[in-house]
């Protein structure tokens, strides 16, 4: 079985303890309207096009064996239910204003690539993590992946938003020394707005969580984004659904970022992202405090 | 904290004009060259020394710890002039054969216009530092003096005025120290604030001591050496000083002040920091590599902007560790103070101590200049290149990231290697692309020796592409040009050294003073003083022969979808009209990417390179063992200028690949891959040479930042990596990479769970990173 993988990151390191790579799983079931990476929501392969760096010179129309792209001096079109996917228009243009975002993986090839760094896992503590996308939609893929990282002796983790059947986590719980779980919202109604699903799902995994005898080590992530989730009224039911978790071992709050406004204007099938403002900082010094009072692990942001 | 006075200080060498000048060297050389200008050659280098040492002005500045400046002036027109046409008179009407016989090296025009002919040297070495504190210039004087008195060399002028040349310079160097301890003296007098009179009188007393005897404390062991490099750099021009282990050899003075309460450990650390100071005070403002700067063509000085290094750290012996508590200190001294100079290699090996490491990688993530090498590949390849097991755990580097063996040897030897350019022999019949008519009948001309800088054009072994039906029939080929070019370079350089020796017998330059060997010889290090000479071959262009060797043998032997004769015309055509082509080859896997297809040929130019130099030690033609290192310098661009295309895709004349680093751009995968790609390279063959490494601030912040690039560091070290060196980009950088993104392709930046290319990023985004690095 193959795996469909938007990214490799190495020398990663936010994305758990000591020196990481990070693996992205295409494919989301969630639409955050801050979403980092627009480009990993299709579960299925893309292409990137940069419109200011073409220069409509219609090398890549030449070489597409489907004709699906037309080029001429002020348009670049492309008909993407013909598109294969090939890559051939990618390699074909001069001026790198084409992408293809996704490629093909099975779970020997990924790792073997993910082995190659072992020895800076190994120096620093680090290790191997998996993010998406919803890294958990790739639920056999992933699998079998964390096994042979096991089997290797290598660190892994899990980054996911939880907003899947209880099934598909259960899965890979035994293979998982970390799991990175962001927690985006209490709020249901804005939950459903910011996010695209209600949030029940993701407490009721929690809950279930919360009750393992056995549990890996979690991580909680909080992105915060001025107006959309960070109405420091919603702390105390966050606190509610954090307090006595024993695997819970550190709160990080995150500053929203722009990066995924400019990637999602090169996509050429997704939608435009809105500019969305990160919260003030006495916001984010409010989470802080309020947390750290309620004995949760929070890390100074 | 840096003590007030010293942050002063570099604060107004910031601000300090740049036609300010020592000019008191330029009148009292040209006073003393009147007095003693009829003795000969050893004799009035010797005096003339003495003379600028004994007249030239002491200046003792409020509340420094450590003594010893030069007086600066602004020089009028007419003195600019004067100085300009003193040393023009003799280099402008020279002819080149004299010039050879003046000097065998290299040298540049603003390098020439400052030095006189007759009282110059090259500097790039190390003096016997630990000696001299341990015994003290009186020791010296004896020295030279009881051979002379022994009569051992009696019928030898040539030796006898070399020694007594010496004694000159040492009694010169002495009387220098006397009169700090004078005007010390006299200015306490004067003094009316008591802490200032103490502190005068400290001096005095101390100054007093270092006049002929050792040192006896810390603050004299480094106040002796001060003199010593201020009348070496400022007035003889000896630049770029390896000042050695210092954390080994001053650790005895320092834990006696300790135990003797004379000293605390934060004095110690005022003390590192003066001395830092001192040495970053006479450094030419501006940069001596680009020719173009005005502040470079106007200096009249003798200095260079070249740091000196010292060296901390590193193994003992097989197994015990240098690392001791003035190894903390050196490196803390550093990291406060960001200066240029002084520049820190600090010498990894197995199992070091964590904290020290952890407090290497902090200065070097804050942008100081600190670099690291590997003890356990560079042991090994010394080793390969005849030096002697009891001296290579004393190896250090000078100015170039060239490697020596302290006080053993003389100094800057060397000489680059083209690497990729026997890539384009081989593949054009033994021909250039570009200027064959240039081409020199026989061997290089008397200036592409001079300079050092042999890249051609010139021709390689005539050959037949039909020859060729595999990768390793190319790479043989490859190997008999590579071959035949670095025998080409060895011929040229022996020759002018032949020369240069016959030149310099019964000569003597300030170094000669300071080295093990030649006061015993009583000759100078050129002319076999010394018990090491050596050339180091410092192989450049690195990933664009590995790239193209790499991109043959995928295209031609792998792929098989062009052949050799193709790729030859498109690359004699600089690809043009060979779009598709081009487009192809630039595709293809490159150096830096932790691809194997690639990374295999990082080891095969190496070994092939390494090869050709051990073959060559081993039929030894003259004194000098040759060195390799993976080093452009800066001359990657001047290199590439004279390369036709290359089969990477680079186009004719563009830069070559930059020092170990992989092509402008070519690595895309991160740090881990790149460094996995260097680790490819057989370093415990290669004996110095900088990797560059570029880091956002992000990547590495805060405490777990810290220990995950000690990690980084160290896991690259046990990988076989051998040299590193950091710069983590912010703000500044940010903004210039926005502006040129072409030179800033590989800065890759993480933003929480993901990271991205700076310059790939739109400007929205960068914009807002760009605004969090004003803020936090
Ligand atoms: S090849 Fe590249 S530059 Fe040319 S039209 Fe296509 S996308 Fe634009
Ligand atoms: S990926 Fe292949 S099929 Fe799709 S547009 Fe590009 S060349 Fe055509």
């Amino acid at each position: 079985m193959n795996g469909l993988i938007f990214n490799l990151q190495r020398f990663s390191t936010k994305d758990g303890p000591g020196i990481r790579s990070t693996a992205f799983l295409k494919g989301c079931n969630l639409n955050c309207l801050w979403c980092h990476n627009p480009e990993s929501i299709n579960g299925h392969k893309e292409l990137k096009y940069i419109e200011s760096a073409c220069v409509h010179c219609g090398a890549c129309a030449s070489a597409c064996p489907q004709n699906c792209l037309v080029v001429d001096e002020t348009s670049w079109h492309w008909e993407e239910h013909s598109c294969i996917f090939c890559g051939d228009c990618v390699q074909a243009c001069p001026h790198d204003a084409l992408g293809l975002w996704g490629e093909d993986y099975t779970p020997r090839q990924l790792t073997d690539e993910l082995l190659k760094d072992r020895e800076y896992y190994g120096d620093s503590g680090g290790g191997v993590t998996f993010s998406g996308g919803e890294a958990l939609l790739q639920n056999e893929f992933l699998f079998e992946c964390l096994s042979l990282l096991k089997d290797a002796g290598i660190h892994t983790a899990v980054d996911t938003a939880l907003s899947v059947e209880w099934p598909l986590i259960e899965k890979v719980l035994p293979v998982t020394d970390l799991f990175l779980i962001d927690v985006k919202g209490m709020d249901t109604e804005a939950h459903l707005k910011n996010i695209g699903v209600e949030p029940q799902l993701i407490r009721e995994n929690i809950g279930r969580m919360k009750t393992l005898a056995e549990s890996p080590e979690v991580h909680v992530r909080i992105p915060l984004v001025k107006g959309l989730n960070d109405d420091p009224a919603l702390i105390p039911e966050m606190i509610k659904l954090l307090r006595g978790w024993k695997a819970l071992k550190r709160v990080e709050l995150l500053s929203y970022h722009s990066l995924g406004v400019d990637k999602s204007a090169q996509l050429v099938a997704g939608g435009e992202q809105e500019l969305l403002e990160a919260p003030d900082r006495e916001i984010m010094d409010e989470f802080f405090l309020k947390l750290t009072a309620a004995e949760l692990p929070v890390a100074k942001h | 904290m840096i003590p007030n006075y010293i942050q002063k200080s570099m604060k107004a060498w910031f601000e300090k004009n740049p036609r300010a000048t020592f000019y008191e060297r330029i009148d009292l050389f040209q006073e003393g060259w009147k007095l003693f200008g009829s003795e000969s050659y050893a004799r009035r280098y010797g005096k003339v020394l003495s003379h600028m040492l004994n007249n030239m002005s002491v200046v003792i500045r409020d509340e420094e710890l450590l003594v010893g400046a030069v007086k600066e002036i602004i020089p009028s027109k007419e003195q600019r002039a004067f100085a300009e046409n003193l040393v023009e008179e003799r280099w402008g009407t020279a002819t080149e054969e004299q010039k050879q016989e003046w000097i065998s090296f290299y040298y540049s025009p603003g390098w020439i216009k400052r030095r006189h002919p007759d009282f110059f040297t090259f500097g790039h070495l190390a003096f016997n530092w630990d000696t001299l504190i341990e015994k003290g210039l009186g020791w010296y004087i004896g020295k030279a003096q009881g051979i002379l008195d022994a009569g051992t060399y009696k019928e030898d002028e040539d030796r006898i005025s070399f020694l007594e040349g010496a004694v000159a310079g040492y009694e010169g160097i002495s009387r220098f120290i006397a009169r700090y301890a004078e005007e010390a003296a006299r200015l306490a007098g004067e003094a009316t604030l008591p802490e200032e009179k103490a502190r005068l009188t400290e001096i005095a007393a101390l100054c007093e001591r270092i006049t002929l005897g050792p040192a006896g404390s810390l603050r004299e062991a480094l106040q002796l050496i001060w003199f010593i490099t201020l009348a070496s750099q400022k007035v003889a021009g000896c630049g770029v000083f390896c000042f050695s282990r210092m954390d080994q050899y001053l650790l005895p003075f320092y834990e006696k002040d300790l135990a003797d309460g004379k000293l605390t450990r934060e004095e110690a650390l005022y003390l590192i920091e003066d001395f830092y100071n001192k040495n970053n005070d006479i450094m030419d403002p501006g940069d001596h590599m680009s020719q173009e700067d005005d502040k470079v063509i106007n200096n009249l000085e003798v200095t260079y902007d070249d740091p000196n290094y010292i060296i901390l750290g590193g193994l003992l012996d097989k197994e015990t560790s240098g690392v001791n508590d003035l190894s903390f200190l050196f490196v803390q001294a550093a990291h406060e103070m960001g200066l240029r100079n002084p520049w820190l290699v600090i010498r990894y090996h197995d199992g070091i101590d964590n904290e020290f490491w952890k407090a290497v990688a902090d200065s070097m993530r804050s942008n100081s200049s600190v670099t690291i090498y590997n003890d356990d590949t560079m042991i090994p390849a010394l080793l390969k290149y005849e030096v002697e097991e009891e001296d290579v755990y004393e190896y250090g580097f000078f100015g170039c990231n060239d490697p020596l063996i302290p006080c053993e040897e003389g100094g800057l030897r060397q000489m680059w290697v083209t690497l990729p350019w026997p890539v384009e022999l081989a593949i054009n019949g033994g021909q250039p692309f570009m200027n064959p008519q240039d081409i020199p009948e026989g061997n290089f001309t008397l200036k592409d020796r001079l300079i050092g800088l042999m890249y051609g054009p010139f021709k390689g072994v005539e050959s037949s592409l039909t020859d060729i039906k595999s990768m390793d029939d190319f790479l043989e080929l490859y190997r008999a040009n590579l071959s035949l070019l670095m025998r080409q370079y060895r011929e040229g350089m022996e020759q002018d050294y032949q020369v240069e020796k016959k030149c310099s017998r019964g000569k003597i330059r300030i170094e000669d003073l300071f080295l093990n060997g030649t006061i015993d010889a009583a000759e100078c290090w050129i002319t076999g003083g010394v018990k090491y000479h050596k050339i180091i071959m410092q192989g450049s262009g690195f990933s664009t022969a590995v790239d193209s060797l790499a991109a043959i043998n995928k295209a031609v032997f792998v792929d098989k979808r062009y052949t050799l004769s193709e790729l030859r015309d498109a690359m004699a055509a600089n690809y043009e009209g060979y779009e598709e082509l081009h487009s192809y080859v630039k595709s293809l896997p490159k150096y830096g990417n932790d691809d194997r297809e690639a990374d295999q040929f990082a080891a095969k130019v190496t070994d092939i390179f390494c090869d050709v130099m051990e073959e060559m030690n081993r039929e030894r033609k003259g004194l000098y063992t040759y060195m390799p290192t993976i080093s452009t310098d800066r001359d990657f661009t001047m290199q590439g200028s004279k390369m036709g295309a290359s089969a990477d895709g680079r186009l004719a004349g563009e830069a070559v690949g930059e020092n170990q680093s992989p092509a402008a751009g070519a690595d895309q995968n991160g740090i881990t891959a790149l460094l996995n790609s260097a680790s490819a390279i057989p370093f415990d063959r290669i004996t110095g040479g900088p990797l560059n490494v570029m880091l956002h601030p992000s990547t590495v912040e805060n405490e777990e930042g810290l220990e995950k690039l000690a990690s980084l560091f160290r896991a690259f070290m046990k990988k076989g990596g051998m040299q590193l060196q950091l710069n983590v980009v912010g703000h500044d950088e940010l903004i210039k990479a926005q502006q040129n993104p072409d030179q800033y392709k590989t800065l890759c930046v993480r933003v929480t769970g993901y990271s991205a290319y700076f310059v790939q990023m739109g400007k929205v985004a960068q914009d807002e990173m760009i605004h969090r690095t004003v803020n936090f």
